[in-house]
């Protein structure tokens, strides 16, 4: 007899790796559009940031690691300097906001805003340090900014569609409805 | 009363700190590695593309059906302007085509005339393009032809009309190209009819700029751009755009190969030439042998 909670753990590890292949795939497919004058959004790091933040327990860091690697990979990223750095940002949320419930939004908003903005200029400042071809700051500016637009929407998104919100305070309910 | 909250027990939290304190160490050594040892990690890259990104076949065939479907259903909303417009460009291509075939006799009398050795025909192959790079700040495709096909890294590719990339990071399924407007492509062309020689530089747009002209008052927007061969990067001649002027007066290309969509690939084999290093020698009668020592005593004495 398999306990329900583990079962569901087990359900949102699936559905973790398989919203991030599905975004990896939707920002690979040829779409033809080639050059934008504003990058899209990090919508993967949003994801991460969002569910660490109220479900820890669904991302195990082995699994969030290797999604996270396998992503610097494909997008011709320096491989390993976003993942280490998305997996501080995580944590750092973690601890700051995991522990309370009463949080609003806009102070999770802001962490989130200024996580995002910190890992930007980390990951330039690390390119430049060791003089690695990097993106010019002002454009991963602009691409954090689209990121920080798109957190809400990715908030919102798996609060309504996957349920994923804080359990309640007493560990009663791990369902977290 | 927090405790347990998230399923985690006491002695579990040192032990998560550890671990992630491990996985950060090992990715930052990863980018150390990377950084130091490039070409292997970007082997490994290429690889591990090679491994996963056919695999989204069926994910892509139904996407790239529905852009296809939107493009088309774009086009039937102005399907009046573009037929006037294509009876138009029509008409010209006749006088062009025209104009080509007189050219081409003429060009083959003249070459039968000097004998002149042209270089032996390109030969290509042609690959489907699998994705885009997937980052709004590189500017790549991959193709599904890979080393399995003889492709190798440097090798020209066209979308059959003028010049697209460079072959870049070779799988065994799989090959990536750099496109010419990818931030770090760099390639020496010619601008025709001065001959003047330039650097086509990416620059994250769809227009790359031309650095290093020697003398840009001799261009007029409207040149053709064409590659020169220069330092064996790629076969001379090959057509890339035209050059045009930007409002704030930089010389930038507008390619000739549709990056709207590109679908298939033309790679071109190319063959390194043969290389001259010998510096030549004084063409002249034959010398005398050198007089040695005992000559020269056996004469005197």
């Amino acid at each position: 007899m398999v306990d329900p909670g583990t079962t569901q753990r087990w359900l949102y590890h699936t559905l973790f790796a398989g919203l991030a292949m599905m975004i990896l795939i939707l920002q690979l497919v040829p779409f033809g559009g080639g050059s934008v004058a504003v990058p899209g959004p990090d919508v993967l790091t949003c994801l991460v940031l969002v569910w660490i933040q109220r479900r820890p327990d669904f991302l195990p860091l082995l699994l969030l690691a290797s999604v996270l690697l396998l992503a610097d990979f494909l997008l011709l990223r320096p491989p390993g300097l976003w993942a280490a750095l998305t997996l501080m940002g995580a944590e750092f949320l973690r601890r700051v906001t995991a522990g309370s419930r009463e949080i609003t939004f806009a102070a999770e908003w802001g962490f989130a805003a200024g996580v995002i903005l910190a890992m930007t200029v980390a990951h330039w400042a690390l390119n430049a340090l060791v003089s690695a071809p990097a993106i010019p700051l002002g454009l991963s500016i602009v691409q954090a900014i689209t990121t920080i637009i798109a957190y809400p929407f990715v908030l919102w998104l798996s609060q309504s569609a996957f349920n994923i919100r804080k359990p309640a305070f007493d560990g009663q309910n791990q369902r977290g409805i | 009363m927090a405790k347990n909250w998230n399923n985690q027990t006491d002695y579990g939290r040192p032990i998560r700190r550890i671990f992630l304190g491990g996985l950060i160490f090992v990715l930052l050594a990863l980018f150390l590695l990377w950084r130091i040892d490039s070409p292997r990690v970007e082997r490994m890259r290429a690889a591990l593309v090679d491994r996963v990104v056919p695999s989204f076949d069926w994910v892509l065939l139904p996407v790239d059906f529905a852009s296809d479907m939107l493009g088309d259903f774009q086009s039937y909303a102005r399907i009046y302007e573009q037929n006037q417009e294509l009876r138009r460009e029509l008409q010209q291509m006749k006088a062009w085509r025209e104009a080509a075939l007189q050219l081409e006799q003429e060009n083959a009398k003249l070459l039968d005339l000097n004998k002149v050795r042209l270089d032996p025909q390109l030969t290509y192959v042609t690959g489907v393009v699998l994705a885009d790079s997937g980052s709004p700040f590189r500017q790549s495709v991959l193709l599904n032809v890979g080393s399995r096909d003889g492709i190798q890294d440097g090798w020209a590719t066209t979308d059959g009309l003028g010049l697209v990339g460079r072959v870049s990071g070779v799988g065994r399924n799989t090959a990536r190209v750099i496109l010419l407007t990818d931030s770090n492509s760099r390639i020496p062309v010619t601008i025709q009819p001065s001959g003047q020689r330039a650097i086509l530089a990416g620059n994250n747009s769809v227009m790359p700029n031309l650095d290093f002209v020697e003398n840009p008052d001799l261009l007029r927007p409207g040149d053709r751009v064409v590659s020169s061969g220069d330092g064996r990067v790629f076969p001379a001649g090959l057509l890339v755009g035209q050059v045009i002027q930007s409002p704030g007066g930089r010389l930038q290309v507008s390619l000739s190969a549709d990056y709207e969509r590109l679908e298939f690939l033309r790679v071109l084999r190319s063959r390194a030439r043969e290389q001259i290093d010998d510096p030549g020698t004084l063409v002249g009668p034959k010398l005398p042998e050198p007089l040695t020592q005992a000559d020269s005593e056996a004469e005197n004495g």
